[in-house]
This record gives structure tokens, C-alpha cells and sequence, in this order.
């Protein structure tokens, strides 16, 4: 009895200690993003601005989907040592948290401004966008955690790799896609909200899957992820083009629909856009399959 | 219309050439950092197999021939090496397909010899142990009640009937005339009355020790068990939750 009460006593510490963690995410991101140190620090209303909301809470998740991967563990040296390791793992990941998603956003939204976008325009496409961003970053961090078992050199090694190739994904966003990224986005259209965040979404699994695989040389480790990117598209076209030709899938796309009234030029349909952000996805997720969970074993013995 | 029809083709070809030179691409890289084309040694034909195996007197006797993957096979032989004065060993080569369809009869047969004496070496196939034969210094011809004369190893070489894989048979000095005839002739030689090669019952005999049959129909009935289990019994019981329930909660 004795026992199960002091493990729930410390479960319950570990819990206090595990928020009070989150305190020193607050400064790391006010440090990073002067520009919402309003939203950070100051009293949050989430019904005032829903785009603001969705900002925020993203990176909330994001935050969540890390820590959902980070262990302690007692049984090595005390629960001490365990809190102090957590919290250095904790702070090494904020950082690179977001460090992440101010790459990746300075890359996407170059020619975009928080404070314009979310607090004056109040722009859902902008929040969407921010959203997958970090839940993307955050999915990618959990797999390096996962892979690199806690290793500090392992997990920094891995970042920087990830965030090449992450960085050089989004930039392909306008090859694949038919919709004009900063256009849409100053015309506050949802289509490019949802085909952006499939694209991103799966490109993040792809990159996920290709850091998860095992070497225990790191030349090799790198090789391999290359080589998995690779595959991945090669293999993707298929899946779409597989997509679209069994569900019969018509591109109706239009560039430019006009309202009822004739007044405003409305942009292409969210319906577009959805079609083409789950495509993105499940190709992506498809592709997936055939990169990492296709297990040879024997079937081409290496002698 | 013209035009845009151009623009669409160049567009269309534009992307199937990036399709094909990122595939050429990942095949080139995966060729040149690949473990099994490094590792495993090429063996274009029976040509090759002087400068590859080294040493006198050595025998390569072919034990396994068999092709892996799925539309472009991959061919393998698995030689035993006999060396005179050594443990064999096992050696597994990539082989072409023209060099597989070759030796389809020749399993158990050997397929390279070097003599000692003279370092002549011989590529035709033929009954394995062929090399040593009728070398005095390894064993003597025997007459048996019989009348006919059968070739006996010396104490020191007594294991070399196993190590070609013989079982019962005894060698006569009919068997040794006509495979040398067969040499001089450059034809294969599979026995007196075909016990050697892939049909042969003296091969059969020898190969069915190192191969473990296991029919399709077995392989399947396996993979429907272990799908088909339910996981929470018995042992599987124990090892899972050993493993798995290293959490906060158990006990």
C-alpha cells in the first residue's frame, strides 16, 4: 500500500513538474517571437480572435506531441537526476522546436507578418497554415526523439537533417500544387489552408518515416534517408496518379471564381482544395507503406 | 489552341523526364552503396574460377543452386572448397543466368579442380573426390575378391568419401578410366550409371542432409496460425508482458 501511494505521490509531482516545464517554454518562445509576446504573456480571450487561437494552440500541441514521447526514467538514478535530465531533454527540444517552425516560416511566410496576418486580418489561411507547421515540426522532433534514444548528439544530428529536407519539401509546394501560395493567402482563401496542410502533413510523415529506419553507422544512417526520400518521390506520383484514376477523380479546377453578385473574385473552391491537401496526405501516408514497412528479410539474402 | 497544347506536351515531358532521372538516380546510388553488390563475388562463367579460388589441390563442389527475387532473379551457387590439407569451406556467389542453366544437372558434381602436381587445373564437371584419385599419395588401388580393383584412401585421408559426399560408394578403376576419358574428351561425366548430378542418387542422397524441405503448403498453414492465434495465452503470456508492462503501472 505503502508503495502505491508514494508512486502516485510522484506520478503527481512528475505531472507538476512536467507543467512547470512549460513555463520555460513560454520565455524560450517570447525570446524567438517578440512580435506575440502579447499572446504569450498577456490574458488569452480564444473567442476574440479564432485565428490568434489557432495559432497559439498549435503551438501548444506541438509542445504536447513532444513531450508524448520523452521518458523518465527513475530506476537509473534517482527521481532527481530523472527531473534534471527531463528538463535539460525539454529545453534542448523547445529550443529546437521552435527554432524549427521560425525556419520554416520564415521560409514559407516571407513576405507575410504575424501581427499583420492574425491580430489586423484576422487571416484563417495564415493560422491554418501555422498550424500544420507546427504540428509537422512537432511530429518530426518526436520521431528524432524516438530514433535517437535520448541521445543528445543523436537528436541535434538529426534535427539539422530533417529541417534540410523539410525546408527544401515546402519549397516544392508550388511544383505539385495548382494554387498560387502567396495569392491566395492575401485573398485569406481556405483551399490553400487544406491543400498546404496535406502537402505538409505528408511530407512530414515521409520525413518521419525515412529518420525512422536503423544503422548503427551515422554515414549510412544519412545514406539511408536520402535514399528513402528518394524512393518516396518516386513512388508518390503513383499513388496519386493511382488515386485519381480508381476513384475517377476529375480535376475541375478554376483559378479565379467569381461571386453570385459578379463584385468579388473569390478564388478557387475549398473544395479544391480539400481534394487536393488528402491526396497530398494519403499518397503521402501510402507512400509510406512501400518506403518503410515493406520488410525483405531473406528474400534478397545478403551473403 | 496550338499553343497551349505545345505548352501542355513540353509540361507533360518535362515531368516525365524528372520522373525517370530521379528513378536512374536512386538506382545508381543504390547500386553503388548496395551491401549484396559488394559483398558477393560475380561469377560470369567457369572461366573466372582460376583466378577466384586459390591454392592446391583444391576441389569446388556445387552443393546449392538457387534464384531470389521477384521479376529479375538474382542467381546463386553455393560451393563446398576442399582443400587437401584444410576443413572445407562454404562459399556463396552471385552467378549469371547463363552460367545457372549451365550446371542445372550439375549439383553435387565438381566443378573446378587443381592438382597439386603440375597446378593443372580442370573445369569440366564431374563426380566430386575425381582429383584424387589414382594419386598414390592420397590412396591405392585395391583388389577385391571380385577380381575388380576399388580405389581405398590412406588413414590419413579416410573422411574424404564423406567430405565429397559418397556415402556407400566405392570407387573402381572402370569408373576412374572412363571420367578420364570423359576429360580428354571435354565432356561431363556423371558416373557409371548417372549417381552423380542433380538426378543422381548418390547427390540426392548427400544433399537431402543439407537441405530442409519445407513445402508452400507448410508455409502457409504457418503464417494462418500465427495470424489466426489468440495472442493472451500461455507462453506468449509471459514473454509479452515482461516486455510491454515496463510502465508506471505495473506492479
Amino acid at each position: 500500500m505503502n508503495e502505491i501511494i508514494d508512486k502516485l505521490i510522484l506520478l503527481i509531482v512528475t505531472t507538476v513538474f512536467m507543467s512547470l516545464t512549460l513555463i520555460l517554454y513560454r520565455y524560450a518562445h517570447a525570446l524567438l517571437y517578440p512580435s506575440s509576446r502579447q499572446q504569450i504573456f498577456k490574458r488569452f480571450h480564444p473567442s476574440r480572435n479564432s485565428p490568434d487561437t489557432i495559432h497559439l494552440f498549435s503551438r501548444i500541441l506541438g509542445v504536447g506531441i513532444i513531450y508524448s514521447q520523452l521518458g523518465i526514467y527513475f530506476s537509473d538514478a534517482g527521481w532527481l537526476l530523472a527531473f534534471i535530465t527531463f528538463l535539460l531533454q525539454a529545453v534542448l527540444l523547445f529550443s529546437c522546436y521552435l527554432i524549427s517552425i521560425y525556419i520554416i516560416e520564415s521560409i514559407v511566410f516571407y513576405n507575410f507578418e504575424y501581427i499583420d496576418e492574425i491580430l489586423k486580418r484576422k487571416n484563417y489561411t495564415y493560422a491554418i497554415i501555422s498550424f500544420s507547421h507546427s504540428i509537422a515540426v512537432a511530429w518530426i522532433l518526436k520521431t528524432i526523439i524516438m530514433v535517437s534514444e535520448n541521445n543528445f548528439i543523436m537528436i541535434i544530428m538529426l534535427w539539422l537533417i530533417s529541417m534540410v529536407i523539410m525546408g527544401l519539401s515546402v519549397k516544392s509546394y508550388s511544383l505539385v500544387s495548382k494554387l498560387a501560395f502567396n495569392k491566395l493567402l492575401i485573398q485569406k482563401n481556405l483551399a490553400l489552408a487544406f491543400s498546404y496542410s496535406g502537402f505538409v502533413l505528408g511530407w512530414t510523415m515521409i520525413i518521419s518515416s525515412s529518420i525512422n529506419n536503423q544503422s548503427e553507422n551515422f554515414l549510412w544512417f544519412n545514406f539511408y534517408i536520402v535514399l528513402k526520400i528518394l524512393l518516396s518521390v518516386i513512388i508518390f506520383p503513383i499513388f496519386n496518379w493511382g488515386l485519381i484514376t480508381i476513384f475517377k477523380l476529375q480535376d475541375d479546377f478554376k483559378s479565379d471564381m467569381i461571386s453570385e453578385n459578379g463584385r468579388d473574385i473569390l478564388g478557387p473552391q475549398v473544395g479544391y482544395g480539400i481534394f487536393e491537401g488528402i491526396m497530398f496526405l494519403t499518397s503521402c501516408l501510402l507512400t509510406t507503406v512501400i518506403t518503410g514497412k515493406i520488410y525483405f528479410g531473406s528474400f534478397y539474402p545478403g551473403f | 489552341m496550338v499553343d497551349y497544347c505545345d505548352v501542355y506536351f513540353e509540361s507533360k515531358m518535362n515531368r516525365i523526364s524528372t520522373y525517370i532521372f530521379l528513378t536512374v538516380v536512386y538506382l545508381v546510388l543504390s547500386m553503388s552503396f548496395s551491401h549484396s553488390e559488394k559483398r558477393t563475388f560475380f561469377i560470369r562463367n567457369e572461366k573466372v574460377f582460376s583466378n577466384y579460388f586459390k591454392g592446391t589441390p583444391i576441389t569446388v563442389i556445387l552443393v546449392d543452386a538457387f534464384r531470389t527475387g521477384f521479376l529479375i532473379k538474382t542467381y546463386y551457387h553455393k560451393y563446398k572448397i576442399i582443400h587437401g590439407f584444410k576443413v572445407p569451406e562454404d562459399k556463396i556467389v552471385r552467378i549469371s543466368k547463363e552460367f545457372w542453366k549451365k550446371n542445372l544437372k550439375n549439383l553435387g558434381m565438381s566443378l573446378f579442380r587443381r592438382s597439386e602436381k603440375g597446378h593443372l587445373e580442370n573445369v569440366i564437371p564431374m563426380p566430386p573426390g575425381l582429383l584424387y584419385l589414382g594419386d598414390h599419395f592420397y590412396g591405392r588401388w585395391k583388389y577385391i575378391n571380385s577380381g575388380e580393383k576399388i580405389w581405398v584412401f590412406h588413414r590419413g585421408y579416410k573422411h574424404f568419401p564423406d567430405v565429397f559426399g559418397w556415402g556407400d560408394f566405392v570407387p573402381n578403376f572402370k569408373f576412374f578410366k572412363k571420367s578420364k576419358i570423359a576429360i580428354e574428351n571435354e565432356k561431363s561425366f556423371y558416373g557409371l550409371h548417372d549417381e552423380f548430378g542433380t538426378n543422381g542418387n548418390i547427390t540426392k542422397k548427400f544433399l537431402v542432409d543439407t537441405k530442409t524441405p519445407f513445402k508452400n503448403i507448410d508455409k502457409v498453414k504457418h503464417h494462418l496460425k500465427k495470424f489466426m492465434s489468440i495472442p493472451w495465452t500461455s507462453s506468449n503470456t509471459k514473454k509479452s508482458s515482461s516486455q510491454k508492462n515496463s510502465g508506471v503501472l505495473d506492479e
